[in-house]
């Protein structure tokens, strides 16, 4: 428990060499201390190293400024519990160490942990489990080992836990001074009286009782002399350990359900999280910087991102009108920003002077009825990571769905974003789009607004000479039709993809000063990352007359199996170009696909001239891709609903899909009957009922078993009752042979007379007619004894049965017993004479 | 064996594991740490299981008590507590404690509660462990009723059960050691073993059958008992005696007892006890043993087994009085009197004043038969040491 709770610490502040620390020193007091007895540390070393940790703690909370407390602590309490760990180890120590361990880990919780804390929590679940069978264990074995029985009906162990009041005032004194630590203070040393060892009695009382004087009464007490104790190492076997393993899964799943079920009061409280600095961090909880969506874009800042796989969103994509999940050939480019102006090595976005933003507003927040939707539309579920801007990604045009007051699209800047109040932390939002088609991202879009194309055809031509003949080269080379300007655009994209001369590569290269980076990406150095190909293919397209813009945003074909998302990191950050088609230049068929927006504004055309690298996967490939994908969902799902989990989600996790069952439920069985289908034949009121039939019947079924069982378990005890009575008292008719001798002695036990060993039947019965008949007020009895004795040793020792004659007579005989036993009964002597 | 009543408690332990946990929820939710309600959820779950399982470990275990018959005040008695588990699967970390109390001592005897643990009962099979108590008074004894426990698994909540088992004991007298003067002066001449009967024969006539003790013959055995009682069974007889030994005790103290008062009865009581039992071991007798009291009790017979065990059993719960009839104790003896006999009186006032009133209140016939000794007198420590 030791070193799991210093691995959880440890994990939360990134910190590798704690628990190999604490392993280590546990080995070696385990050597040491426990199995040899070499080194054993005395109570006031424990109590020096319960001042010194307070001491250490508060010095170093003074030093340090902003850096997690916890860690000061857990660090502390580590201490303290190596320390512990070679003292001599008692009930107290094993307690105090198991409370250490446990201290540890709540403080761990105050780090910020990826799935792997869970993994280590479950092991130390079940670590803690066995502890506390063990000290249990030992608890009861201590308190059967105690050899005196009686102190008033105590053990001597536990007269020896009795309190202490002196103790209780040092504990008081040590908190004030201390803190809570002081619970962990020896005010004495440990003596074996706590211990509850078996105390042997003095074993020469025979002598003395009657030998000797004492004091009165002591010499005359019982005195447990041993009790045997079992075995413990039959409970060490398979069984055990399966068990206990089951229990442990038992506690996870209560655990489950507590951590489900137990209401949260407003959102996550981050200011408990701690961020950690090691590489064990899954996800420090740093917020995710977004590149490329400023108002201004250097060329390179994009590509800084490229190496970091840090997950920036998940989106899913589902039919808007059946929620049927859509799966997807190919890449999804997710928009972020779209830079029209470049100058100098950086793009910009400049709003046109003509700002159709009303048109653009009432087209992106469209709303209408789900079951009213063309098949067409996709809906887009995403969440997105804490980042430090409100911009959003989507797949162009999308519109907003259920009035999502908590997003708003900036029409100047041409951007999805989310209100300021919610921005650094996750966010769930979803849009709807129609370029889903046929499983691809349709590479052509609508413009869902009129088009200013001078920023689109800004180009300086004295900065480009060799970009400008470059791309005057390849459009000659590809041989297209003037008029064709979707396949100009396509073949400039070809050429620039596909050019051996040109190669993608990360990572910042020196430019030329005295050229634009463009320029000299073309002429000097043609190795860039996919700013420098967008760059270049948007000036190269103005070149030759068509307009175009870059657009930056995400670029993923990272397709989780477990949970059906796409997901981008920060190395899918991408720019590629969009290419401006005139409404007259797009084909017709593509006109008729197109439920939200017309085509009257023309049309995007994306390009992206970044080669690719996708291949075939091999074997390998393969398997880190599944093994991603699992440690993606994985983290994704205890981020989102563990670390994250809050009154929202519990509610639209728990709550709503229960109640939305619920209500579904019920609006079916309304709508069956309100819709005309429902004619009432037997087959739609059994189909219909069914369910509810199902569960009343499981429901019969249950009660009558559990009355059925209460009546079974009543009845057994009121049946052995009977039985009892049966067998003592007789039912008036003799069942067995001596039967009726049996209660003739029980009625005489009644009047206190009982038949001494040494006595023949035959005399007991005449002294005991003799005592009665000297009562005042009984009956002569002397025939009826006779009679009973008689009967009972003609059929006891003669072997014979009784005749009913006889029986009669013996029955009259008992009830001539039985009523002159009615009266007040003598003191109970077993006497077998008197006077 | 029909439980008396169930309970469930939260234990020391228990209470403290509560409230911590209640800390931790209280904090986690207070102050919204998602991994601290998690971990708060998990140490929910052992108190819940604990509940459960605690109770679900008493269920089908059976607990036993063996004791043996009888034992004299002195001894060490073993006691046996068998743990019967009646279901496939193992129970652990049962605990039984049983209580001892005494129903009639003459001094107040504290009570034990001896503890057993089982750590460990396989399923269908069971486990028996034994506790020994020193029993330095006689007296009458009383077992149970038995508790069986468990906290099992984590020791946080324990359930208990009670069971109604009592078992009484009786515990007779220490059994002391009688010298050859003794026998010298009493049994001058081995009796009734030679010439008078054959060995084997019983003579008496059949009134009853008791266990089968060593010594008895095989022709005695009651075959059809035996068989079905699955034990040996022997027929008793009544066996005609020769010579008659009357022994009465005083049982008297003073008013307000000394210790050394109370030392005195108890060693005539053991006297008592170890003539009975020498007495019993010889054939050919006629006991009486007459007990002072109000009234006197009596336990006389032919000497054997049984009239040995009514006579311990007797003196196991004598208790001694300042009041004492010797006048009616003499009108019994008298009355059972015929013939040559020897009577003796063991008395903790002989060598006093006060044995005064036994000679006053004696008969006149009786006079050569009778004698008086005690713990007072020379002869006493010459005829027993005490065990």
């Amino acid at each position: 428990m030791a070193v799991l709770s210093a691995t959880m610490v440890g994990m939360g502040q990134g910190n590798y060499w704690l628990p190999l620390v604490v392993a280590l020193l546990a080995g070696a007091s385990l050597r040491f201390c426990d199995r040899f007895g070499q080194i054993v540390l005395d109570w006031w070393v424990i109590n020096v190293a319960v001042l010194g940790t307070v001491a250490i703690a508060i010095w170093r909370f003074a030093q340090v400024t902003g850096a997690p407390d916890a860690a000061v602590a857990a660090e502390g309490l580590i201490g303290l519990q190596v320390v512990m760990m070679f003292e001599r180890k008692t009930s107290r120590t094993h307690w105090d160490l198991f409370s250490l361990s446990l201290l540890q880990t709540f403080l761990a919780c105050a780090f910020y942990h990826g799935p792997l804390f869970g993994l280590v929590l479950a092991t130390y679940l079940f670590f803690l489990l066995v502890t506390l069978n063990l000290l249990g264990i030992h608890r009861q074995q201590q308190r059967s080992r105690s050899a005196e029985g009686s102190h008033g009906g105590r053990t001597a162990y536990e007269a020896g836990l009795r309190t202490d009041w002196w103790q209780v005032a040092g504990v008081a004194a040590g908190t004030l001074i201390v803190g809570p630590l002081s619970l962990y203070l020896r005010l004495h040393p440990t003596s074996e009286r706590h211990e509850g060892r078996s105390h042997k009695p003095d074993g020469q009382h025979p002598a003395r009782l009657l030998g000797s004087r004492g004091r009165s009464g002591e010499l005359f007490q019982p005195v447990l002399v041993d009790a045997a104790r079992s075995s413990c190492s039959e409970p060490f076997g398979a069984e055990y350990w399966w068990r206990f393993g089951r229990m442990t899964v038992a506690c996870l799943l209560i655990g489950a359900v507590v951590f489900l079920t137990t209401p949260r009061f407003g959102g996550v409280n981050v200011s408990l999280i701690r961020g950690g600095t090691g590489s064990w961090q899954s996800a420090p909880l740093t917020l995710q910087r977004s590149v490329g969506y400023d108002d201004q874009v250097q060329l390179g800042e994009v590509g800084s991102t490229l190496e970091n796989t840090q997950k920036v969103l998940a989106v899913r994509l589902r039919r808007h009108r059946d929620n049927a999940d859509v799966p997807l050939v190919g890449t999804l480019f997710l928009r972020g920003a779209v830079l029209n102006r470049y100058s100098g090595g950086s793009w910009q976005w400049v709003s046109p002077v003509d700002n159709p933003s009303d048109l653009m507003l009432q087209a992106v927040d469209t709303e209408f009825e789900r079951q009213d939707a063309p098949m067409e539309l996709i809906r887009q579920e995403f969440r997105v990571e804490p980042m430090d801007r409100p911009d959003l990604f989507y797949v162009w045009p999308s519109i907003r769905v259920n009035r999502d007051v908590r997003m708003r699209f900036d029409s100047d800047a041409q951007r999805f974003r989310r209100v300021g109040t919610i921005v650094r932390r996750a966010f769930n939002y979803e849009l709807v789009t129609a370029e889903l088609v046929d499983g691809q991202q349709a590479a052509l879009a609508p413009a869902v607004a009129p088009v200013e194309l001078a920023p689109l055809m800004e180009w300086s031509p004295e900065s480009f000479p060799a970009l400008a003949r470059l791309a005057q080269e390849w459009m000659d080379q590809a041989n297209v039709p003037p008029s064709d300007l979707m396949g100009r655009a396509r073949a400039l994209e070809r050429a620039l993809r596909s050019s051996p001369r040109f190669s993608y590569r990360l990572g910042e290269q020196p430019r030329d000063p005295a050229l634009d980076p463009i320029e000299d990406f073309i002429v000097n150095d043609p190795r860039g990352h996919c700013e420098y190909f967008a760059s270049a293919l948007a000036l190269m397209l103005r070149s030759q007359g068509l307009p175009s813009r870059v657009v930056v945003g995400f670029k993923t074909d990272e397709f989780n199996q477990l949970d059906q998302r796409y997901w981008a990191r920060q190395s899918h950050a991408h720019a590629w170009v969009e290419a401006y088609i005139p409404a007259e230049a797009i084909p017709a068929d593509v006109h008729q696909r197109h439920p939200l927006f017309d085509w009257s504004h023309g049309g995007w055309l994306r390009l992206d001239p970044s080669p690719s690298s996708l291949s075939e996967l091999t074997l390998a490939e393969y398997l880190r891709q599944r093994w991603r994908d699992w440690r993606t969902s994985m983290q994704t799902a205890w981020t989102q609903h563990v670390m994250q989990m809050s009154g929202t989600q519990q509610f639209s996790l728990i709550y709503r899909p229960m109640l939305t069952t619920v209500r579904d439920t019920l609006t079916r069985m309304g709508e069956a009957r309100s819709d005309g289908q429902f004619s009432g034949t037997p087959r739609q009121l059994i189909t219909l009922a069914l369910p509810w039939i199902i569960a009343a019947s499981l429901a019969i079924v249950a009660f009558a078993w559990w009355t059925f069982r209460q009546h079974r378990l009543g009845k057994n005890w009121r049946g052995r009752d009977r039985r009892s009575a049966k067998r003592w008292w007789g039912n008036g008719q003799t069942s067995h042979p001596i039967d009726f001798y049996r209660r003739w002695e029980s009625l005489l036990l009644k009047r206190g007379l009982e038949r001494p060993p040494a006595q023949t039947p035959r005399e007991f019965a005449r002294h005991a007619a003799d005592r009665l008949n000297g009562m005042a007020g009984q009956p002569p009895l002397h025939e009826s004894a006779q009679c009973v004795i008689d009967a009972f040793y003609q059929v006891r020792f003669g072997g014979s049965k009784l005749d009913d004659r006889q029986i009669a007579r013996v029955e009259e005989a008992l009830q001539h017993l039985h009523q002159s036993t009615r009266g007040k009964a003598p003191s109970r002597t077993a006497v077998e004479s008197e006077r | 064996m029909r439980p008396l009543y169930f309970r469930r408690m939260l234990c020391r332990e228990g209470t403290y594991y509560t409230l911590m946990v209640i800390g931790v929820f209280l904090w986690a939710v207070t102050f919204g740490a998602n991994l601290l309600v998690l971990v708060a959820g998990l140490l929910t779950g052992p108190l819940l299981l604990n509940l459960w399982l605690s109770k679900r470990t008493l269920k089908g275990i059976e607990v036993s008590r063996h004791l043996v018959g009888t034992v004299t005040a002195g001894q060490a008695i073993p006691v046996d507590i068998q743990v019967d588990n009646r279901n496939k699967r193992s129970r652990w970390v049962v605990a039984v404690q049983d209580r001892m109390r005494g129903e009639w001592t003459g001094q107040p005897v504290k009570e034990l509660r001896p503890r057993l643990f089982f750590a460990s009962v396989p399923g269908g099979q069971h486990r028996r462990l034994t506790y020994r108590i020193m029993m330095p008074q006689r007296g009458r004894y009383r077992f149970g009723p038995l508790r069986i426990s468990s906290r099992f698994p984590f020791g946080l909540i324990s359930a208990r059960r009670w069971l109604h088992d009592e078992t009484a004991l009786t515990v007779y007298p220490r059994l002391g050691h009688l010298s050859s003067a003794w026998q010298r002066r009493y049994f001058p001449v081995p009796q009734g073993t030679t010439g008078s009967r054959r060995a084997g024969r019983a003579p008496g006539d059949f009134y009853a059958v008791r266990q089968w003790q060593p010594g008895d013959s095989s022709r005695w055995v009651h075959w059809r008992r035996s068989v079905r009682q699955g034990q040996l069974i022997v027929r008793q007889f009544e066996q005609p005696s020769d010579k008659r030994f009357i022994l009465v005790v005083d049982l008297w103290q003073p008013e307000r007892p000394e210790w050394e008062d109370l030392q005195r009865v108890e060693l005539i009581v053991s006297f008592a006890a170890t003539v009975v039992s020498d007495l019993c071991h010889r054939p050919g007798f006629h006991l009486r043993l007459t007990l002072t009291g109000s009234p006197p009790q009596t336990i006389q017979g032919s000497t054997n087994a049984a009239v040995q065990s009514a006579a311990l059993d007797r003196l196991a719960v004598a208790s001694a009085t300042h009041q004492v009839d010797e006048g009616a104790v003499w009108e019994s003896v008298a009355e059972e009197f015929s013939g040559p006999s020897e009577i003796v009186v063991v008395s903790p006032r002989a060598g006093t004043l006060l044995a005064k009133n036994w000679s006053d209140t004696a008969p006149a016939h009786l006079a050569t038969y009778w004698q008086i000794i005690g713990p007072l007198e020379r002869r006493f420590s010459e005829y027993f040491k005490a065990g």
